[in-house]
């Protein structure tokens, strides 16, 4: 269970990087909810015309003109457009081309790596989406990092002292896989004493920015100090570019799935690069039932696969597979 | 007849300053917007190719210019930093209020600095673009104006001031 060792965002932080980024009537809402309600926050999600509420690992509850939390909707704060126009105003700094090719995605990371989830109209241009307008609604994903959220996975990737497996980590949304990944990005990383297991150079390739969490291309969250990250690169490009950059030992990616992820993937294996990467799935025979993907582990590149659940919370090791053994 | 030379060289003295105040008007106006142009075109830089946010741009902006013009982008930047959630329109006419004291412009060129504001930071890469371009060929065209203006007034108030100084000088002795 992960929920044990959390590192919880400090109130300090909390101001400094989620309550600057709301509308002036929100954030004093907000600053009148208690100190330990906040900081067990996942989410603070904003819609015009509807309750502001905010998510905990528990429930969602609507938040009251006071900062009171509770299940019913009745006093809740009634969220205005202008709240959502304000906020955004502050969290893309008043510079929308600067957010623009995050907004086509629809979200935007604000600094500490926290992820604000936009929904509204959205405009097509030539079969793309060109940009999100008369945005009326957001999620403010409240990321923690979590140390030690890889501590039972690593004994399964470590080969010996120097080495590692061909991982592939598969899990539901919402088990903790990215920040499974992150963890062990850091602790390959710094090397894991306990083990007499040496640093490895990692690359991340990060192309939701979700794993390092970066803001202005420098990492929020600790990936440790031999890992170089490439955000908001998609994945096909960044795996090779990475390889030809930075020379990393290891290189972990998050939810492959498309045909020329795959064909990356076979790239850095061809280099002799190490990659562990994860992919949504509930089984082993979910993936098999998946054309592009099913390819993949017939080829046996991955000498590991670990399933995830959340059967005993969060990030629960479900079943490992070998097949390099 | 001392006190007599003294109020002369007062009243020449002070219409001389007059003039020179009148001609500085026309003198200045060209040699702001020169540097205006030059401050919307580091903007375009900042925005085309360090893709820096406008709070960030205006900063690097101001720290590069002379102190009464980057005011206005020193001030808009300060505003934007404060996170209040004004828009950037908001805080540029406010930053442009403050500074308009402190220039010599015109209204006509007020309100090509407003129009560009309206624009500022609301959409995408190409369009802020464009909004940069459009403002400063329009500040292109009244600089040429202003020249032209200033060659025509500048000598004639400064020669004028003295002129008229002289003139109420021997009116009053």
């Amino acid at each position: 269970m992960i929920v044990a060792n959390e590192k919880r965002l400090g109130i300090s932080t909390f101001q400094k990087e989620i309550l600057w980024n709301l509308s002036q009537d929100v954030r004093n809402i907000i600053k009148k909810i208690s100190v330990k309600r906040l900081e067990a926050a996942e989410e603070i999600r904003l819609k015009t015309g509807k309750p502001l509420m905010l998510y905990d690992n528990m429930a969602g509850w609507f938040v009251g003109s006071q900062g009171n939390l509770s299940e019913d909707e009745k006093n809740a704060y009634i969220v205005k457009q202008d709240d959502i126009d304000q906020s955004l105003e502050i969290m893309s700094n008043s510079s929308v081309y600067a957010v623009q090719d995050e907004l086509k995605n629809g979200f935007i990371t604000i600094q500490g790596g926290h992820r604000v989830g936009l929904t509204g109209k959205v405009v097509m241009n030539k079969e793309r989406v060109s940009v999100i307008k008369d945005i009326s609604a957001m999620n403010i994903r409240i990321s923690k990092q979590i140390i030690g959220a890889a501590d039972d996975v690593m004994k399964h990737i470590m080969r010996d002292e120097n080495s590692l497996w061909n991982t592939l980590i598969i899990s539901p949304p919402q088990c903790g896989k990215t920040t499974m990944l992150r963890d062990i990005a850091r602790q390959l990383s710094y090397g894991i004493k306990a083990y007499g297991f040496t640093g490895k150079k990692v690359g991340i390739v990060d192309e939701r920015s979700e794993i390092a969490g970066c803001y202005k291309g420098v990492p929020q969250n600790d990936v440790g100090p031999r890992t170089d990250v490439l955000d908001a690169c998609p994945k096909a490009y960044g795996m090779t570019m990475m390889i030809r950059s930075m020379s990393p030992d290891v290189i972990i990616t998050d939810e492959i799935g498309m045909e020329q992820d795959i064909s990356a993937l076979r790239q850095v294996f061809n280099a002799g690069v190490k990659i562990i990467t994860s992919v949504h799935g509930y089984s082993r025979e979910d993936i098999l039932s998946r054309p592009v993907l099913r390819d993949l582990l017939a080829e046996n590149m991955f000498e590991k696969v670990i399933i995830l659940s959340k059967s005993r919370g969060t990030g629960t090791i479900e079943e490992v597979l070998d097949s390099g053994e | 007849m001392g006190l007599k030379l003294l109020g002369c060289v007062l009243v020449i003295g002070a219409s001389t300053m007059m003039g020179y105040l009148v001609a500085e008007k026309y003198s200045k106006r060209p040699a702001e917007l020169r540097t205006l142009q030059a401050a919307l075109q580091m903007l375009e830089l900042e925005i085309a190719f360090s893709v820096n946010a406008l709070p960030e741009a205006f900063e690097r902006i101001a720290q590069s210019l002379p102190e009464n013009i980057g005011m206005l982008f020193a001030h808009s930047s300060e505003l934007l930093k404060e996170r209040t959630g004004i828009p950037a329109k908001k805080a540029w006419r406010l930053a442009l209020k403050k500074a308009y004291d402190h220039l010599h412009l015109e209204k006509q060129d007020r309100e090509i600095l407003i129009t560009f504001g309206n624009s500022l930071g609301c959409s995408d890469k190409d369009n802020q673009i464009k909004n940069i371009h459009l403002a400063c060929s329009k500040l292109a065209m009244e600089e040429k104006k202003a020249e032209v203006l200033r060659q025509k007034n500048e000598k004639m108030y400064k020669s004028l001031g003295v002129l008229a100084g002289i003139l109420i000088a021997l009116l009053f002795v």
